[in-house]
Formats: C-alpha cells, structure tokens, sequence
C-alpha cells in the first residue's frame, strides 16, 4: 500500500481532532498512521503535519482578528503575540513528532 | 532505533503532553479563536424555541437592539435571549457576585466578596422576591420566566463567549433568581444608610459634635436653597411647621446624640473596633469598590425644564446616571414593541425591561437621593441571644456555604448582624429585605402615556429610592418614590416627630428607635410643573428644612452641579435642545470658582520663581472649566491636592480614619469664610494656600517639566473604562479626560498626588435628553451592546459619548436583522 496514504489518513485525523476537541494531546492518535516511515522520516512529517495542521485553520479568520485576539491574550499571559498565534501548532507539531517516532521506533524493532 | 531512546522519546513526550494541558485554550478551531465567529454579526433566521409567533430583532447603525413581539411573551424571551447573545457572561458573573457564589469562578479570591453579599442578605432576599412575586403576579412572574427561557435558548445554543473561556467556567443555566438577586446588587450599591453611619460614628468618635457637624453639617453649606423640591421642603401642603415644630429648632439639635440615637456618647466612643469590623466584613464587594464611602462619590445628574421655561412650549428632561464604568457597560441600548409596550432605552443586563428610556409621549431618568433606606443598629447580646426590651430573644440563624465551608450569619428583630465582638453586635435594617415589585414599576413605567401613569407606576417602587426625573408630553417633574423607613424621635422639647435614618448608630434594644412605617407615597418629596420653571437632582439634599419628615440620615452630595445646573437654567430662560445638550457637556467646576479666588488673593504678592509665576497666571486666567487643554485646571488641581494633604487628610491620617472620604470643598470655603484660621485649615489658610501652590508648581515641574504651557489637563486626567474581570487588555483606555469631581460632565478623581491622577472610573453611564411633546430623543452611552471585544459593537458608541455627542433614537439605520423563530 502506498505510504502517502497513512500521511492522508494522520492529516485527517489531525483535522478532526483539532476541529472537534480542545487537546493538544490528541496529537498522539493522530500520529499513529505515521509508523510506517522511517523514524527520522516519521518525525519529519509529524512535526510538519502536526504544526501546519491547526495553523492553516487560522485561514478562516480575518487577519486582523487574529492579530487583535493574540495582543489581547499576549498581554494577558504576557506572551509576543505572535507566540500566543504559533504555539498551539507548534506543540501540536512537538508531540505528533515525537509520537510517531515513538511509533516508528516500535514499529521497527517488531519487524526486526 | 534503540529502546533507551524510545524510552527517552516517551518521557519527552509526558513533558510536553503536561505542558500542552495549559495551551489547548490557544487550540485555533475550539478555543478562544473561536470567539471571532461570533465578532460579526449577520441577519439570519434563528431558532428559538418558546416563542409562540415569529419575533424579529432589529440592530441599527448605533447598536440599539429595536425587538417587534406579538405579545408579551415572546417579547420578554426574544429580550432574553437578545441579552445573552450580547451579554451572557456579564450577566452571570454579576449574579454570581451578587448570590455570594463567585468562588465558585475564581476560587479563594471571591470568598470576602461572597461573604459580604450573604451577610448583607442579598441571597435570601432574592429567594423573598423570587417567591413573592410568583405567588401575588403571576402575570409578572411569568414574563420575567419568558425571559429567563430566552436567556437559556442561548446558552443552549452551546456558544461560549470569550470570557468564559479565559476563566474556564461554563454558564450555568438562568432563572429569575439571578434577575433578582443582580436587581439586589444594584439596590445595595445606590443604598444610604449602610456604610455612611458607621463612619460617621467613627468620625464622631475621633472628634466630637463640635467638629462633625462643622465638617460635615446635616445640609452640606451653601445647599439650603437648592433643594430638588423647591421651596422650603413643604410637599403636598404638609411641612414640619404643621407640627408644631420649628425647623430651625430641630435642624440645632444634636443629631448624634444619645436623646436621639439611645446610646451614650462615651459608650459610643469604645466601639470603634466593632465599627471597623462591620466595615471590614461588608466592604469588599468585588467589582464596584467605590460602593463603600461616607458620602460617596457615585452621583447623578438630571433635570426637567417645565413647558413655560421651554422656548418650544413642551417640557424637557435630561438625566446622566453616574456609575462605575464597565466595559461592557451595565446598560444595554434597546427598543421594545409589542402590543402593550413601545419603549426605547436603556435596559440592565440581566434585568427584563427598560430601567431609563421613553414611550412616545413619556420619558424618565434617575438620580440616587442620598437618604437613608438603611440604618445601622447596635445590638447587645448573649450567647445566641440579642436584647430586645427588657427581653433576651434568640437569634434566627442562616447557614451557607463558600468552598464547602460553613458559615452562619445571625438575625436580631433589626437585621442581619455584620460584625460581633464579645457581647456587642452591629445590626443592619435594610429595606431590601422585604420584597418590593420594583420590575413591575419598571414595565408600567415601560408601558406608560402620561404623566399620572408614571406616577402610578412609581407606587410600586421600593427600593432604592431614587429621584425619578418625569417628562411627558405637556407635564414635567419629580418624585423620590420608594421606602424611607421613619423613627419615631422625641425631642428635647417633647415634641414627637418621625424622622428618616440616623447620622450614626441606633440602640437595637430600644424599642423607641424601631421603624414605624415608612412615608407615606403623597409625601414623598415630589413637585410637578413647579412656578420656577424647573427642577434638578444632581444628589443635593431633595427638600428643605421645612420637610414633615426631617432627613437626618441624608448624606448627600456637595452641591457643586446643582449650583452649575441651577446657574445656567437661571441664566437661559426659555431653555431649548442646543442649552440642555450644552448643560449637559458642562465641565465648569462651581466650587472652584468660588474657591480660587480666596487661593489666588493668598498667594498674590508673594516671592515667585519663573515657574510659579507661569503657573499664577494660568490661574488667574482660568475661567473654572475642565477641558482635556486646560492649563489652569491642572495647577488648580494640584494646589488643592496638596491643600487637603496638608491640612484636612493629614488630621485624619493622624486618626487613622484616611479611609474616610475627605470633606467638601464648600466645606472649606466655608471655613474661609468664617474661621480663616481653623485647625482644619492648617491654623491659616493663607500660609496654606501659598505652601500648597509652591508644592503643587515643584511637584508638576518634576513630572511634567518646568514649560508649564505643556501641563495639559488632558495628561494627568485620563478616563479608563474597565473589564469586567478587571484585565487591562480587556478595557478600553486611558483616554485623557475632561472634567472633575463637580462638574456637571463629571470625571471625578481623588485628591492624590500623582502624575498622572488615578484614572476616572466612574462618569456618567448614559446620557439622555427628551422632549416627548416634539417627538425628540437623543441618547448615547459609553459602550456598545457587544461584551465580545473583536466586534465593532463592543465600544461603537464611546468616541460619541466622549465628544459629548448624541445619536438621535428616532432614526436609525438597519444593520443587521434577525428572525427569531
């Protein structure tokens, strides 16, 4: 079966679970159809998956919201805004990397 | 890969799923980004069920709300409904606040609050209304139900508004209990009686008779012949002369002492502990802490011009509440049409109705009177018992509970005890504790064609009593309607007389010093299309001396904008729209003018560096007025500052009472006036003056640099209207600011020495001005109807209110319509 397939399968699942609940966490389902690369390449994609994921969800905002929004909540946890804006992606990134390594690894050693 | 760095992965992955637990709020789909969805608003049909017909709902250029009802149920649930939509999480926090159950939101932090508004009986009061209203109008009962069913429609929507995300709290489910008890809250804030005797007992206590009613006279000076009633407090035909009794001889008694109170002075000094425990346990109600203060600074404006002083020939009416400034504000702009109701104003969030607005050929506004619907008691005790007569009675014990803790509050025949030390206690008598149909009063007042209707309406008022400006097409005037417990008093002369409140403290065990009833709705202080032409109630004292029912609990305001508002209708007879907008954006300061003179003559001729010279000819050029560029206002400002913290403040510091608000400046005019050489004044006012300007000129010049045509009022008068939950990146500003603390278009700020002053937080919330007979409504407030920050709605109406501009009610623009259905 061609791998790009379970890259498809994670970017959905990703998708649904950032669309349908609140947790950073549910980065580590999602990365499970990642075992099938290589760990290096699996964490690759997880990362990518995982930070571009809920940032392009950002698209269905106007800008300037998103802006006004993150100096209000940057100001309030005394945060740049623009961390405030990256760094859900970016843990979501982080765990999905790390998850799908995890998995890969497994993966690897049960084969072997 | 090897297992150890599997393993290491997996501990790296613990760490950073535990760290990502505080960021899911920052999930860009579900979390506060959400809250952008909801920033514009767009016509559509909506669901919502309960409703019988159709409802449609209107939002035009200004952000008033215009709902068109079939009846009144739907009316009332399409309001709730519209109310939660805008407002959902300021109403929730407030009723939680005011139902003694915020920590349930914030934890520890809300427990002296909760404790106060169970002390106070807020809870328990509610659940009265509540009950009351269900068993004797049913029909009421059931809109304020139709509202409460809008308001859950909403929430089941499953929208969470922003700050609900940020507290991480769900709403919880709205029932007329919470209108009730927010009603309560808003009673408690504009209540005398409560918290001014008790400071009043501590200044007496500190420093005698002699002192107190020279500082603090039963009518602030200068204010006997600016009475909201007009002449000398005769209402309806029935004075105190009627009686028998001299006011003159009744206004020089000693209102504090024992012959008036039943408790011996001396006895009265050693309960200074007990007094700063009950102002402790009840002072700290979490969003207005303004609401404690002897004599406080929340005030009010309004006025009525009558048809014969109108040059239209149709009367007027202008009102500007003054409260706490929130963002979102406490009102909610909005136009009710059914059936029964055609009424444009300004509703309470959390309250069905409309509070302050107009029929079309009615209008209203409110003012706070300033006498006493409270008293405080003190109550000898024993175990579980309190005195009473010649009798011990036991104590009815409440239970609650904050945080799972167990808490009692101890009930007297007078009220809930606020404070017990050994064997004393300290009772307070609140007319709130009985149930009074105060919404009904509203929706008739909502429903009304005339004059004598809203007079009618007004019999329902209890509490708080409130100087209720009225305008309709061909009459105007004022009632204060509501309760004012009487006390039976006799005087030295054996003469009896029922009077209202008390300057200090009651003996509760005195069975002469109980309530006997309350005055009589005729008598209420109340004059219509008055010969003068007009009234005003800016917080001045309601009526003279002469009044059947002596206010001796009136802690009223100074007078100031009374004297501004008195002067310019004086001055403009045949008053007109453009005079009453002008009136109305008026930032003279009236005790200025009168004190900067006696300022200016006792620093004339002394030695002057180039600063201060500057600084004295920006003075005796000031023309007394306030604006944002005003130079002399600034030096004004701070000559008094330092006028006060040398003299007045520093008396009161060595007491230990600086908590206490400080004395008027009509005061010290008058003190100039007549004891130019007072201890209060420092034992001479000249010298005073003259070191107080020398400090004011060095201490701006260090904070604002020696050119003085840059000390602009504008940078050290700044107005901030704040969040609900107090987060700065929540509210709106500072803005520099006009005006001052007497100043008709007022922006108070206290006497501190800083650079810039505490920002104004409390102006006025609205203003309106109204003439039915020309079909002319201009209103405008400083917010919008929105409590979500992202959306145009949230302030759209504020740059107009701070150009003292108005939108005119009776046209409007379509912006967004909705279909309720």
């Amino acid at each position: 079966m061609n791998k790009s397939i379970f890259a498809i399968v994670s970017i959905i699942l990703s998708y649904i679970f950032v669309f349908f609940t609140p947790y950073a966490l549910t980065a580590i389902i999602a990365a499970i159809p990642l075992f099938v690369f290589k760990p290096k390449f699996s964490s690759l994609y997880g990362f990518l998956i995982g930070f571009i994921v809920p940032l392009s969800i950002y698209i269905i905002y106007p800008f300037n919201y998103i802006v006004k929004l993150s100096n209000i909540i940057g100001s309030l946890v005394g945060f740049p805004s623009i961390i405030v804006i990256i760094i859900f992606p970016l843990l979501y990134g982080i765990i999905m990397a790390i998850s799908s390594a995890i998995y890969s690894g497994i993966y690897e050693k049960r084969k072997s | 890969m090897k297992w150890r760095w599997i393993i290491l992965l997996i501990v790296i992955l613990l760490i950073f799923s535990y760290i990502s637990i505080n960021f899911n709020l920052l999930n860009p789909a579900n979390g506060v980004y959400e809250t952008i969805d909801y920033a514009n608003y767009t016509s559509q049909n909506l669901n919502v069920p309960g409703l019988i017909s159709n409802v449609q709902v209107i939002l035009d250029n200004a952000g008033f709300a215009h709902i068109y009802a079939k009846n009144d149920h739907d009316l009332f649930l399409a309001q709730g409904y519209y109310m939660a939509s805008m407002r959902l999480f300021q109403m929730e926090v407030q009723s939680l606040a005011a139902a003694g159950n915020l920590s349930s939101w914030v934890g520890s932090a809300g427990i002296s609050s909760d404790r106060a508004m169970w002390i106070l009986g807020l809870p328990e009061n509610a659940m009265k209304l509540d009950q009351a209203y269900m068993e004797n109008y049913p029909n009421y009962y059931g809109d304020i139900l139709a509202f409460s069913q809008g308001v859950n429609d909403f929430i089941n929507t499953s929208h969470i508004p922003l700050n609900f995300k940020l507290l991480g709290v769900k709403p919880f489910y709205w029932s007329p209990f919470y209108t009730f008890v927010w009603e309560e809250y808003m009673t408690l804030m504009l209540t005398t009686g409560i918290y001014e005797p008790l400071e009043s007992a501590l200044f007496l206590n500190d420093f005698g008779y002699g002192n107190i009613s020279l500082i603090w006279p039963y009518y602030p000076y200068f204010t006997q012949n600016i009475t909201m009633v007009p002449g000398d407090g005769t209402v309806n035909g029935f004075n105190l002369t009627q009686q028998g009794i001299s006011p003159q001889y009744l206004w020089s008694l000693d209102w504090y002492g024992q012959w008036a109170t039943g408790i011996n002075e001396t006895f009265l000094k050693g309960l200074n502990p007990l007094i700063m425990s009950a102002l402790n346990n009840i002072s700290d109600p979490y969003m207005m802490p303004e609401i404690r203060g002897l004599y406080n600074s929340i005030g009010s404006n309004s006025w009525i011009i009558t048809s014969n002083y109108s040059s239209s020939g149709y009367p007027m009416l202008a009102n500007d509440p003054h409260l706490s400034l929130f963002a979102p504000s406490v009102w909610i702009p909005m136009q009710l049409v059914d059936n029964n109701y055609n009424v444009t104003g300004w509703a309470l969030a959390g309250i069905p109705g409309i509070l302050i607005g107009h029929t079309n050929r009615t209008a209203w506004g409110l003012t706070t009177p300033e006498g006493n619907s409270a008293n405080d008691y003190l109550e000898f005790l024993h175990g579980n018992e309190y005195l009473y007569g010649n009798t011990w009675h036991e104590m009815q014990i409440v239970n609650y509970s904050i945080l799972g803790k167990r808490y009692s509050i101890y009930l007297t025949n007078n009220g809930p005890l606020i404070s017990r030390i050994g064997n004393l206690g300290i009772s307070v008598s609140w007319v709130a504790s009985k149930p009074s149909y105060i919404l009904i009063a509203e929706l008739l007042l909502d429903q009304s064609k005339n004059y004598s209707d809203m007079m009618n309406a007004l019999k329902y008022w209890g509490y708080p009593p409130q100087n209720f400006a009225l305008v309709s097409t061909h009459s105007a005037g004022y009632i204060t309607a509501g309760w004012y417990p009487l006390i039976n008093e006799t005087l030295p002369d054996n003469k009896n007389v029922q009077v209202i409140g008390s300057r200090t403290l009651l003996n509760g065990s005195d069975p002469r010093f109980q309530y006997a009833g309350y005055v009589p709705y005729q008598y209420l202080p109340q004059d219509k299309n008055p010969e003068i032409g007009y009234m005003f109630a800016p917080n001045q004292p309601t009526v003279g001396m002469n009044y059947p029912y002596p206010f001796i609990g009136g802690f009223w305001a100074s007078g100031g904008r009374a004297e501004t508002i008195n002067a310019f209708i004086k001055d403009h007879k045949n008053m007109n729209l453009e005079n009453m907008v002008e009136l109305q954006s008026n930032v003279s300061d009236y005790w200025a003018s009168m004190l900067c003179p006696y300022i200016l003559n006792a620093i004339k001729g002394m030695n002057m560096n180039n600063s201060e010279k500057i600084a004295y000819n920006y003075l005796s050029d000031w023309n007394y007025t306030a604006y944002t560029n005003g130079i002399g206002i600034t030096v004004y400002w701070y000559t008094l500052s330092e006028i006060y913290n040398l003299s007045i403040n520093k008396i009161l510091s060595e007491k230990n009472l600086s908590g206490l608000e400080e004395p008027f400046e009509s005061t010290i005019i008058f003190l100039i006036q007549h004891d130019y050489n007072s201890p209060w004044l420092d034992n001479n006012f000249s010298s005073l003056a003259r070191i107080s300007f020398i400090k004011a000129v060095n201490f701006l010049s260090s904070k604002l640099g020696k050119n003085v045509s840059q000390w602009e009022w504008g940078k050290v008068h700044r107005v901030e209207i704040s969040s609900i939950l107090g987060i700065s990146s929540l509210s709106i500003g500072p803005i520099p600011f006009y005006g001052d603390d007497h100043t008709v278009s007022v922006g108070s700020v206290p006497f501190d020495l800083q650079v810039p002053e505490p920002n104004v937080t409390v102006s006025s919330s609205l203003r309106e001005i109204a003439i039915p007979g020309m079909g002319i409504f201009l209103g405008v407030f400083p917010g919008g109807p929105s409590e979500n920050v992202l959306s145009y709605y949230f302030s759209n109406q504020l740059p107009v209110w701070l150009d003292h501009e108005y939108y005119n009610m009776n046209q409007w623009k379509k912006e967004v319509e909705w279909t309720y259905e």
